[in-house]
């Protein structure tokens, strides 16, 4: 009549769809059988490839170059020849929409990764060792979690200064900086409090007490039992990264043009003026921007669901 | 506060408000810290972009320099910075404003505009969470779900450029801008600014009754012959508001932020809109200066949540 | 005695001189997976002054049982399908949820098994107790309170005056149950039914709650239900004890009649899974083998047939065994193989010669 004890998960995050349905009896497995049978997953999966393929080889969408403008074609309409019309400076705007979704998905993607990685470390170091070390990371954690991530952005944008003319790559990791800098409390507390969840189970004693090394314990007992609200969290914000990372370009003190970036284009394009006269000019990169934050979150919520399927 | 009976009770919610006031000091101080040692520590010279376009005169940047201390070892600095802000003095900008003067004229405006997004919030986003909650898998829900996941989606200057577009421009419904200030002309931009926690408030508190609806009492409740009105009402309301107490107050940064955009796109003349402009005009002394603020805004909202839920909360005021 | 117990509810008796007649009830869960039949034709009947057992593994349906004649399943997935609920002379199952409400808690009241989960965390206990006269009886809630105070006092609650607005994560397990049962017997129920009333509980309080239920019950006169799976409670406390198995009732009969002659296979296996001060030392106590059925998927023929060391062809196949009559309509038993041999060797204490 015993129960079994906690399902193992193994790794997942190299995990490809096949591989997880050999093991039905996983929390992963189950989460498959359960996603792959709601077409919001397929949805979102499909829309969030199709904004990656996007970023990777925008030349797949447009031959357009974003940045050949031509004052005469200034605000036009949408019509043939441009598909979305042309913005003020007279640049096709669906090309520089295709064009804009680099900036976005490699803020979103980097930040995402770094505080997931950051974040994981620290809160298992704090949790698994507990103490004084739990309680320096943790104070250290409530710092950062005291600012809210707009009002951060713009003060750590701001007091780094970017040079006029500084490498677009330079400025992308300035912004994946400053947002990491200020994300990565969630993920440490949601980790903390998981380890801290996992570590008395008496699989982990047993591992413990047959004398595997705590580099072991928490290797392959603790972290993987613990990831899996740290990859849904992290799904979800990386949506909330790109909006934010918009909004900060938006403010004009995240990307700067040159760079084709949405915020950057809907900046633009919310002067009083423009949008009176030439609404598309908002729509198109408001849309896309949109749309490529639904996807994550979306995603990010229907693993969840599958995970822990009694919340629906 | 209507059970604490006796005053062994009410000493219990006193120490828990001390505990929570001593827990915010490492947090108040870190911040600052942290904020002061972006600003001055950092390499680089700390007036760069605080002039404008041009280069601060050598006469702004001993005055700076003297202003803050620059020339005193590292913590010294910091002790005179954080003297400094207990007084409420914010620095003074390269006109020869100060900024907490800046702030002080604008900051009604913004309350305003924060007073009927939070209103937004919590009408809307708790009744339609609560309608979701009841009808559980059914048509409202749905249409809950995903009205919510679009707002979420959405970023606020996305909503705020195509409410101003539709209900300003081309419907005519509502104030393009918002100049002057009144509640009239800030309905509009009120909403747009709760728009992002009006759905997450939603989500929250649906979540919150779905999960409360399944507890034991719940049935106790219907055990004792209580009407559906009443066991849901009385009984589960009250237990599934309070997460949704304490992200109202969390909502508050994000409000903060949205104020800035907000106040943007439809000009109005707040907090944000000062911020915004300091940006844009290279004023450092400004932004730094009203970020702070905002931030010790949040923090401070967040205390008296903390507190309000210890009063709500029977199970943390009376241990 | 008939003079002190003149209340509201309690002058209630059906034509038949019985309190509740429940005959026949089915209820089913309706799930993705497919339909749970959960309660399949349970009939049974519960006097004045009676305490019935309803003893069963956890999924043998009998805190189903208890919340269809509550009328508080969680509908849906859980729907009554069939079957009669005569309260007092009334088919409650036939009533509009207006009529039932008035029912439930005032005629009919229960007690859950975890009191710290079932009582709302939010308000004052006495707050919780008072509502039962607030909303019943339309009192105001000064007299409510008083009313609840001697209630807490009735039920042993030290100090009830002062803490009659303590919440309930500040009282002990015991005291917490002590105020459900409070609440329960507010409104002088006819009926109490008790969902394992002490499962959450130590032994020594256990013993406690189960005295004061006995008490209160010869004070009024109610009806108790008494739902459990511990043989220990049921020995000193009911008067007649009726088993589940996988939502029927498999067997029926005064308490001694149980104890000295199980009839049963399954009574039998429970019987013998239990330590007795009369067993020879040394040996080890027998369990029932094997799980309940899956009640999605239930066995075809008798649903104890995997489980029983009896089972025979008939059992194998066909319909489920009906609750048959046996001794003059004393009691009652669900099963093909009532007089074959090997099962009639434990009646009189036959398991003895193993």
């Amino acid at each position: 009549m015993t129960e079994t004890p906690h399902t193992h998960v193994e790794p997942i995050l190299g995990d490809t769809p096949e591989q997880v349905q050999g093991k039905p009896r996983s929390l992963w497995g189950d989460a498959w059988e359960i996603m792959r049978r709601r077409p919001l997953f397929w949805f979102a999966a499909a829309l969030l490839i199709f904004f990656i393929i996007m970023a990777i080889v925008p030349e797949l969408f447009t031959t357009k170059d974003p940045r050949a403008c031509f004052l005469e074609y200034s605000r036009q309409p949408p019509g043939p020849g441009a598909v979305f019309g042309y913005d003020f400076q007279g640049c096709d705007i669906f090309a520089r929409t295709i064009h804009g979704a680099r900036a976005s998905i490699m803020v979103g993607i980097f930040t995402a990764g770094f505080t997931a990685i950051l974040g994981s470390i620290l809160g298992t170091i704090a949790a698994y060792f507990g103490g004084w070390v739990d309680t320096v990371l943790s104070r250290l954690a409530d710092m950062f979690f005291a600012i809210p991530l707009l009002l951060g952005g713009i003060i750590i944008m701001y007091t780094i200064p970017t040079p006029p003319g500084s490498n677009y790559l330079l400025v992308v990791f300035k912004v994946v900086f400053a947002l990491s800098i200020l994300g990565w409390p969630s993920i440490f507390r949601l980790m903390r409090s998981s380890v801290l969840q996992t570590k008395p189970n008496d699989y982990v004693q047993a591992a413990r007490a047959l004398g595997a090394s705590p580099m072991h314990v928490v290797g392959s007992h603790i972290v993987p039992n613990s990831l899996a609200p740290v990859i849904v969290v992290s799904t979800i914000d990386l949506g909330a990264y790109i909006a934010t990372e918009a909004t900060l370009s938006f403010l004009g003190i995240g990307l700067q043009p040159p760079t084709v970036s949405w915020g950057i284009a809907i900046s633009n394009a919310s002067a009083l003026g423009y949008i009176r006269q030439a609404p598309h000019m908002l729509m198109f990169p408001a849309l896309f921007l949109s749309l490529a934050v639904l996807s994550f979150i979306m995603l990010g919520e229907v693993i969840r669901d599958a995970l822990d399927p009694k919340l629906r | 506060m209507r059970y604490l009976g006796s005053e062994q009770k009410e000493d219990v919610l006193g120490k828990y408000i001390v505990r929570r006031l001593l827990q915010m000091i490492p947090v108040l101080l870190g911040t600052t810290f942290f904020i002061f040692f972006l600003v001055f520590m950092l390499p680089g010279d700390p007036t760069a972009g605080r002039c404008g376009d041009r280069p601060c005169s050598e006469a702004y940047v001993a005055a700076f320099r003297a202003e803050y201390n620059l020339d005193q070892p590292f913590i010294v600095q910091y002790i005179l910075y954080l003297g400094k802000l207990i007084q409420g003095d914010l620095g003074t900008n390269f006109y020869g404003n100060t900024v907490v003067h800046e702030l002080a004229i604008r900051y009604p405006t913004t309350a305003k505009l924060a007073f009927i997004a939070i209103l937004f919030e919590a009408i809307v986003g708790v009744a339609a969470g609560i309608l979701a909650g009841i009808r559980k898998g059914k048509l409202a829900d749905n249409l809950v779900i995903v009205s919510t996941l679009v707002f979420i989606s959405v970023p606020v200057f996305v909503v705020g450029g195509l409410a101003q577009f539709f209900f300003g421009i081309k419907l005519g419904w509502a104030p393009i801008t918002a100049g002057d200030g009144s509640w009239g002309q800030l309905l509009m931009p009120g909403l747009v600014l709760g728009s992002l926690s009006v759905a997450y408030a939603a989500r929250l508190t649906r979540t919150s009754l779905v999960e409360n609806l399944r507890a034991d009492y719940v049935r106790t409740a219907k055990a004792k012959g209580l009407s559906t009105a009443r066991t849901v009402g009385i009984h589960t309301l009250r237990n599934s508001l309070l997460p949704v107490v304490t992200y109202i107050g969390a909502s508050f940064g994000v409000l903060m932020g949205g104020a800035i955009v907000t106040e943007r796109i439809f000009n109005v003349n707040g907090i944000g809109f000062f911020l915004w402009r300091s940006i844009s005009q290279r004023d450092g002394v400004s932004v730094v200066g009203a970020v702070i603020c905002l931030v010790l805004v949040y923090l401070i909202v967040n205390l008296i949540v903390d507190v309000l839920y210890g009063v709500l909360d029977p199970r943390i005021s009376h241990d | 005695m008939a003079t002190n117990e003149s209340t509201s509810s309690n002058q209630w008796v059906s034509s038949n001189g019985r309190l509740l007649d429940v005959e026949d009830l089915h209820v089913e869960f309706r799930t993705r997976e497919g339909i749970a039949n959960a309660i399949n034709g349970v009939s049974f009947h519960l006097d004045r002054h009676e305490t019935l057992a309803i003893l069963g593994e956890s999924g043998s349906g009998k805190s189903v049982t208890a919340q269809a004649i509550m009328g508080i399943l969680d509908t849906p997935p859980g729907f009554v399908t069939g079957g009669v609920v005569n309260y007092c002379g009334v088919d409650l199952l036939g009533l509009k949820e207006k009529e039932r409400r008035k029912v439930r808690g005032a005629h009919i009241a229960m007690i859950f098994q975890d009191a710290l989960s079932s009582l709302n965390p939010c308000f004052p206990v006495g707050w919780q107790i008072a509502e039962m006269f607030r909303i019943h009886r339309g009192m105001t809630k000064a007299n409510a309170l008083k009313q609840a105070i001697a209630l807490m006092e009735k039920v042993k609650i030290p100090g009830a005056r002062e803490r009659v607005k303590a919440f309930p994560h500040q009282f002990s397990g015991g005291m917490r149950q002590r105020i459900m049962i409070a609440m329960a017997i507010a409104l002088d129920p006819a009926i109490l039914i008790a969902d394992e009333p002490t499962t959450a509980l130590d032994v020594t309080v256990q013993a406690q709650i189960m005295d004061l239920l006995k008490q209160i019950q010869e004070e009024s006169g109610m009806g108790l239900i008494l739902i459990t799976h511990d043989l220990g409670v049921v020995a000193n406390v009911a008067d007649r004890i009726a088993v589940m198995y996988a939502g029927r009732m498999v067997e029926s009969a005064m308490v001694h009649d149980v104890y000295a002659n199980p009839r049963h296979p399954y009574t039998i296996g429970l019987l013998e899974s239990v330590p007795r001060m009369d067993a020879k030392s040394g040996g080890v106590l027998p369990a029932i083998g094997g799980l309940p059925p899956n009640l999605l998927a239930m066995p075809e023929g008798c649903p104890f047939h995997p489980r029983c060391r009896f089972a025979a062809e008939e059992c194998r196949q066909g319909s489920p065994p009906p609750l048959t009559e046996l001794d003059q309509g004393s009691r009652y038993a669900a099963c093909w193989r009532l007089d074959s041999p090997e099962v009639t060797a434990h009646i009189q204490g036959g398991s003895d010669d193993d």
